[in-house]
């Protein structure tokens, strides 16, 4: 297809079809052709020797007898042949020997030959025959023909080849044209189609189907394509209108606000500005648009308000003053609310903000100031005058005082000394003495107690014995300041002490003076902040703590101080409930939105504050989804370390889906107890149908069974000797027959009471009831040898009426069981396996296969024939069931004529 | 012995034939009086209905009793036997195919004589009324009986 990419389906279709054809009939003509012209030339050749040959055989004789005359007459025949050009006869030498026409020039290139041979040269044929007679080689006869005519026949030939190729070539381009339009005109309908639908951008035309093949799919998923496009063609047109609706009734919103709206990017670029912003500042919107804020502030504002800017950037809203310099040059005070803005990953897209004008409020302030000063300027003024009279009144009285005062002053002074030395030496702190180089004159009990160096050790010593060796510079810088005359105060650092510890102490050092004013010495109060530093730090960590449990907790968490104004605000609360609903930083929840439950919250806050109490309360509030969500919010108070209030928290949880789940559950639960209800009737219902059911059973199904026995009986003894030993069978067999359904509804009624009515439980000796049981067969099984083995003490707590029919069942199987043989054992009695009880009944009888054990249990199920052993197959159904009414296992474990035991349990708690 | 009536309140008439025939076979001769529900057997004790007339001064020396009976059951019968003056010394025996504990203890409480459980086994049934008779014909003693006025 790359020979013509450009070319229209259509043409692509005949250039195949043409193609194909072209192809196909160009080959096979030429192969035509090719044999046809073979078999011309193979004609000509075969004429030609022919021809030769008989000529050859002619001239036998004139050979022969060497007469020439005679075969010039034979060889002169030869022109009677058309095409034949010349000829000639040579002898059995090779010489030639007689030519036609006479003048001819004869190539020889084969005067002597042997077989016939031919060559085509140029436009004639050359045939070299033999002259032989009975194997005698005589001479040659030699013959050149014209191949003109096989030329012209050839030429004929490829005539009519040409023409004829030519005619299906044509008629194939028909056949294409027709047939490429069933293929190519849908394809070029749907691109049609698709076209006008791009260009003129309507959704709603369709193509029609016309087939069911690929092209008819391909038009409906066109269609379906198209329909979807409308669908949200339109969506998007609703939005759209939507969007611009929204936008223009905020943008009047905007327009119309009496405070100035001013949005910038996150470089503090006027994103947005609104009409009365402008107006604030006395510029265009034009004006301010994309131009920094900071343009238009003051300049010593500027630090503040990148400070601002990070505070928007971790998501907090903040209500401040703000100063702006308007076009004219004059100074404007605003009030300034602003918010951040954030995008879908939460990143910091700039700050919107609220300004309201407060210049006059601010200019009266700052009047009242001014003439506060002005006052207490004029006030001091007096004072001062009223100080320097007096000072001049005095001078001369002081100079006659001061002489009997210097005398009582250097008395206090002494006294001071002994005093300052005593507080010296009692100050916790270390208090030391050095001089300028360092070298310590004094040492204190605190330093003695701080840094462990006794007096004695220290004095004359060089201060820097206390450094720690990555610090040795801190002493000559801190000598250097004393020199100066410099303070230091609580100067922080590390000291090492005389055991080697490291301690954080405060330092405050001060020249010693002396008394022309110049430094001597330096002292050095030295306060060991170890502890507190750990406190610090423990504290640290403590508010980190906290600040990363509230930024990270699920709830959400705002912090209030006493006056009830939120001074801390987590993540979460921002994200979960919208903004106008979120307390301002340093505002009052009632100064900072109007919810309707927002008076009852703030009451709620205050008396926590107030009481130390905490309270709670539900709110439902709407999320930046704007969907209703319940919050549990619980109010708490904050204690200093002196345990006074000084806030509250307030911690919400959104338990929308606990209440939810809440509800569905008491639904359910409801349901459920309705479902008990009706359960509990429908199985009494169904108990009372089986009762009656039973009680017709046993009364009803009986009679009719007894009445076969009895008229069977009556008819032997009535009719004896008209029956014979047959019929007299067949009696006794439908008895037997009555009397085994008879015991068949005994034990389905044994089996249906046994699982009707609640257990009686009590203590039991199975020892004693299994005891009893083999009594019983003893008496009753008079010619039976059986050695029971029954173990002694076997109590249980188990209801001893079911118990008895248990072991009946399970001892009268072992005994029936045991029937055949000649020394039957039936034994009774438990093991214990994991603090299991385990009873067993064990006979070494007939037994069973265990591939059948899963039978074992089910009422009517036998593993042997009633012949061999009677029963009914309830008796072990009638066991199983117990059993487990008593919350038991039972199992069995046998071996065909190695006799089978029964176990089971009954678990003690359980059948309580 | 042989002024002994035995009263036999059955609806089966198997059952009949078959207590017939057994009572038969035990040679026990005695007047059988078979009535097919329990007002029927009321109607006999008392002397009313069908029975109107009839010395109630002949009471039978044993009730056979069954209990599933049409229109009055037999533990009503039993109970009316038993509130009356006349009849509550009566021998009632239950004959029945029942073996409900049920019917037995409601048969025990409302004072009746004896229980037999009707066998399939004809046998044994005929072994049951030779038992029965035997011991309510032969060796009870009657209560003196109180002549009604």
């Amino acid at each position: 297809m790359k020979l013509f990419p450009t070319s229209s389906i259509k043409n692509k279709l005949i250039y195949l079809i043409l193609s194909v054809s072209i192809i196909s009939i160009g080959l096979g003509f030429t192969i035509i052709t090719l044999k046809d012209i073979k078999e011309y030339k193979d004609d000509l050749v075969n004429n030609t020797a022919i021809n030769s040959n008989l000529i050859g055989e002619y001239c036998v004789v004139p050979l022969t007898f060497r007469d020439e005359t005679e075969a010039a007459n034979i060889i002169e025949k030869i022109k009677t042949l058309p095409s034949v050009i010349a000829a000639g006869i040579y002898d059995d030498e090779g010489k030639p020997f007689v030519k036609f026409p006479g003048n001819a020039e004869i190539r020889i290139s084969d005067s002597v030959v042997i077989k016939e041979k031919f060559y085509f040269q140029d436009d004639y044929l050359e045939v070299y025959t033999p002259i032989k007679y009975k194997d005698i080689f005589y001479g040659t006869v030699y013959i050149k023909v014209s191949t003109e005519s096989l030329d012209d026949k050839i030429n004929e030939h490829l005539i009519i080849m040409i023409s004829l190729m030519i005619g299906l070539i044509v008629l194939s381009f028909i056949i294409a044209s027709i047939l490429q339009k069933k293929i190519s005109e849908p394809i070029l309908n749907l691109a049609k189609t698709a076209n006008k639908v791009t260009q003129e951008v309507d959704y709603t035309i369709r193509v029609n189907r016309q087939g069911t093949d690929e092209i008819g799919l391909l038009y409906d998923s066109f269609n379906e394509m198209l329909k979807q496009l409308s669908v949200r063609e339109e969506e998007r047109n609703k939005v759209e209108h939507l969007l611009r609706e929204s936008e223009k009734q905020y943008r009047r919103i905007v327009d119309s606000a009496a405070e100035g709206i001013w949005v910038v990017d996150e470089n503090s670029y006027t994103s947005f500005v609104n009409t009365r912003m402008a107006e604030l500042l006395g510029y265009t919107i034009e004006e301010l648009h994309q131009k920094p804020v900071t343009d238009f502030m003051l300049e010593e504002d500027a630090a503040d308000h990148y400070r601002k800017i990070e505070n928007r950037r971790m998501g907090l809203l903040e209500n401040y003053e703000r100063r702006f310099r308007c076009k004219d040059g004059h100074i404007i005070w605003t009030q300034v609310s602003a918010t951040p803005i954030m995008d879908e990953d939460n990143k910091f897209k700039g700050s919107c903000a609220l300004f309201t004008d407060i210049t006059d409020r601010k200019i009266s302030e700052e009047k009242i100031k001014l003439l506060n000063e002005e006052e207490k300027r004029r006030n001091i003024e007096l004072v001062e005058k009223n100080i320097e009279l007096k000072r001049a009144r005095n001078a001369t009285l002081n100079i006659i005082e001061d002489l009997s005062r210097e005398i009582e002053e250097r008395k206090q002074v002494e006294q001071k000394v002994i005093q300052l030395a005593a507080i010296v030496e009692y100050s916790d702190d270390a208090i030391t003495g050095k001089t300028l180089d360092g070298i310590i004159t004094s040492w204190n009990r605190g330093a003695v107690n701080i840094y462990g160096y006794t007096e004695s050790e220290m004095i004359g010593e060089s201060i820097s014995i206390l450094v720690p060796d990555d610090r040795k510079t801190e002493v000559s810088d801190i000598l250097e300041k004393i020199r100066q005359g410099e303070h230091i105060e609580h100067f922080e650092t590390l000291r090492k002490r005389k055991d080697g510890k490291l301690i954080d102490v405060s330092l405050t050092i001060s020249p010693v003076l002396d008394a022309l004013g110049k430094p001597i010495g330096a002292s050095t109060i030295g306060r060991d902040i170890t502890e507190r530093k750990l406190a610090e730090e423990a504290l640290r960590q403590s508010e980190q703590k906290f600040r990363s449990l509230a930024e990270s907790s699920p709830d959400n968490i705002i912090r209030y101080d006493n006056k009830c104004r939120a001074i801390y605000i987590n993540p979460q609360m921002y994200q979960s409930v919208r903004d106008e609903l979120v307390s301002y930083i340093g505002k009052t929840p009632m100064e900072s939105n109007n919810h309707p439950d927002t008076l009852k919250y703030q009451q709620k806050i205050e008396n926590v504050i107030k009481t130390g109490q905490p309270d709670e309360m539900e709110l439902t509030v709407p999320n930046r989804q704007n969907e209703l969500r319940t919050h549990n919010i619980r109010f708490v108070p904050e204690f200093d370390s002196n345990h006074k209030i000084i806030g509250a928290l307030a911690i919400g949880r959104d338990i929308t889906n606990n209440k939810k789940a809440e509800e569905e559950i008491r639904l359910l639960n409801a349901e459920l107890e309705q479902r008990v209800i009706e359960r509990t009737l429908q199985l009494h219902t169904a108990n009372k149908e089986l009762e009656a059911f039973a009680y017709s059973v046993s009364h009803d199904l009986r009679a009719p069974l007894r009445a076969i026995d009895g008229f069977s009986q009556a008819l032997i003894e009535e009719y004896y000797d008209k029956f014979d030993n047959q019929g007299k069978d067949y009696i006794k067999r439908v008895r037997v027959g009555a009397q085994r359904m008879a015991q068949l509804i005994d034990d389905m009624l044994h089996l249906s009471r046994v699982s009707r009515g609640d257990l009686n439980i009590q203590i039991v000796d199975l020892s004693e009831i299994a005891l009893q049981i083999a009594d019983e067969i003893k008496t009753s099984h008079p010619d039976r040898k059986i050695n029971f083995v029954i173990m002694n003490n076997i109590i249980a707590k188990a209801d001893g009426r079911l118990l008895r029919i248990v072991l009946e069942n399970l001892i009268g199987n072992a005994v029936k069981f045991t029937s055949k043989c000649s020394d039957a054992k039936v034994e009774f009695g438990i093991s214990k396996q994991n603090h299991e009880t385990i009873y067993y009944v064990s006979d070494n009888g007939a037994g069973f296969d265990m591939k059948y054990s899963g039978k074992l249990f089910g009422a009517f199920q036998r593993l042997h024939s009633d012949s061999a052993f009677p029963g009914t197959g309830i008796g072990l159904a009638t066991v199983q069931r117990i059993i487990h009414k008593h919350n038991g296992r039972v199992w069995a474990n046998a071996e065909v004529d190695k006799g089978a035991t029964f176990y089971f349990t009954i678990p003690e708690g359980d059948s309580q | 012995m042989k002024n002994k009536v035995i009263l036999l309140v059955e609806d089966n008439p198997d059952d009949v034939e078959l207590t017939l025939r057994a009572l038969k076979k035990n040679n026990i001769k005695n007047e059988v009086v078979v009535v097919n529900d329990g007002v029927e057997a009321l109607d006999f004790l008392f002397g009313k209905g069908k029975y109107e007339g009839r010395d109630t001064n002949l009471m039978p020396a044993v009730t056979l009793l069954d209990i599933k009976l049409p229109r009055i059951d037999g533990l009503e019968v039993l109970k009316q036997i038993r509130s009356n003056e006349l009849t509550k010394l009566l021998p009632v025996v239950i004959l029945t195919s029942s073996k409900e504990e049920q019917d037995l203890i409601n048969g025990y409480s409302l004072g009746v004589n004896s229980y037999v459980r009707k066998p399939v086994d004809f046998n044994q049934f005929a072994e049951a009324v030779k038992h029965l008779g035997l011991y309510w014909l032969l060796l009870n003693e009657v209560p003196p009986h109180k002549k009604g006025d």
